[in-house]
């Protein structure tokens, strides 16, 4: 039996957090979401997610910010940022310019898109 | 000269940016949840139908604030006046929040919303821009307070003035802002254009009245005031 591929969503718009959860547990992902990037953070355990998909303007903790934090745990879960702003690669590189991050999932998207977004990017190696 | 134009550019830049980003973000939920019901019509029905309904009003208020804007700027903003019971008016307002609320993300918060006034006050205003401005300022009030109450008040200042305010057990205003609230493109949270202040107080100087922010010195949390004329009291209600 194959696992379940495991995702953490950090989104604080509770309509998008909780409809992206869904959607992606119908497509056969195992999904736990968040609306607080803080509770997140504090909750987070290294080492379960394949993939970290998370807002980036968020109150309280960023999206970059809560990476900068969950890369201090150590996890090796890769990541996708999921913003409605036109430009953030740019940004991303003045906070991490030694990391090579690409996956800059843009709103709004539909579940299949982003579905597929999500499996190239756990393809990848 | 060419360094305001420069700056007016970046200005606009980062607003479309801001814009762009407070348009998407509810039209990705609109998205999903159309997607949804596309694919698995029989299930959730309701509750997808009310999260788009939701979504779509925001967008709405979005758009209705971008020509506010655009009508101010161009001065040509214009009121449609008739004379009213505020107190009446406020408190079938007041119903309508609070019936709202059911179908919104406030519903899960601990706020009561409350309404307190005394006495017939008649004035002579727009119906459809006091509701805006009432509405934006509970809104507002509902963003920035997790527990506790936002309490709606209508007082008779004198002959002249009816005082309106928006009182709030929320988080209350950063000093620093304070001064640049009712700017234009001042936000106060990572959320909003910051518009709707500024068309609020256009509209409220537009009825011949003031508007302004304090935070709250007998509690926490802000309370929003504003001012507007009374009609005398042998003037007939039409």
């Amino acid at each position: 039996m194959i696992a379940l591929k495991k995702i953490l969503v950090v989104d604080d718009e509770p309509d998008i957090s909780s409809s992206i959860k869904r959607g992606l547990e119908r497509n056969g992902f195992q999904v736990d979401a968040y609306t607080d990037p803080e509770k997140a953070l504090s909750e987070f355990k290294p080492g379960i997610y394949d993939l970290l998909l998370v807002d980036i303007r968020m109150p309280k903790l960023n999206g970059f910010e809560l990476y900068r934090e969950i890369k201090k745990k150590n996890d090796q879960s890769k990541i996708c940022f999921f913003t409605a702003f036109e430009v953030y690669y740019e940004e991303f590189k003045k906070v991490f310019p030694t990391l090579d991050v690409k996956c800059f999932i843009r709103k709004p998207i539909t579940i299949s898109d982003l579905v597929a977004h999500i499996n190239t990017e756990l393809n990848n190696k | 000269m060419l360094q305001r134009n420069n700056t007016e550019l970046s200005d606009l830049t980062e607003f479309i940016n801001i814009a762009s980003h407070e348009m998407r973000t509810p039209i990705q939920s609109i998205l999903t949840h159309a997607e949804f019901l596309y694919n698995r019509p029989e299930k959730y029905t309701k509750e997808y139908a009310q999260t788009i309904f939701r979504n779509a009003m925001r967008l709405q208020t979005l758009c209705n604030n971008l020509l506010d804007v655009n009508r101010i700027e161009r001065q040509t903003l214009k009121l449609k006046k008739e004379k009213f019971d505020l107190t009446e008016f406020m408190s079938h307002i007041v119903q309508d929040f609070k019936s709202s609320i059911e179908n919104s993300l406030y519903n899960a918060k601990n706020v009561k919303l409350l309404f307190e006034s005394v006495e017939k006050i008649v004035v002579e205003a727009d119906k459809d821009r006091i509701y805006q401005v009432i509405t934006n300022l509970i809104d507002n009030a509902f963003k920035f307070t997790e527990v506790g109450s936002i309490k709606i008040t209508i007082e008779r200042k004198d002959e002249k003035t009816a005082v309106i305010t928006v009182k709030d057990t929320g988080s209350g205003i950063d000093p620093d802002i304070m001064s640049d609230l009712f700017s234009k493109f001042m936000t106060i949270s990572v959320k909003g254009t910051g518009l709707g202040l500024f068309v609020s107080k256009n509209i409220i100087q537009a009825h011949g009245g003031k508007i302004w922010a304090k935070n709250n010195s007998d509690e926490k949390g802000a309370s929003f005031i504003f001012v507007i004329p009374i009609v005398q009291e042998n003037t007939k209600i039409v």
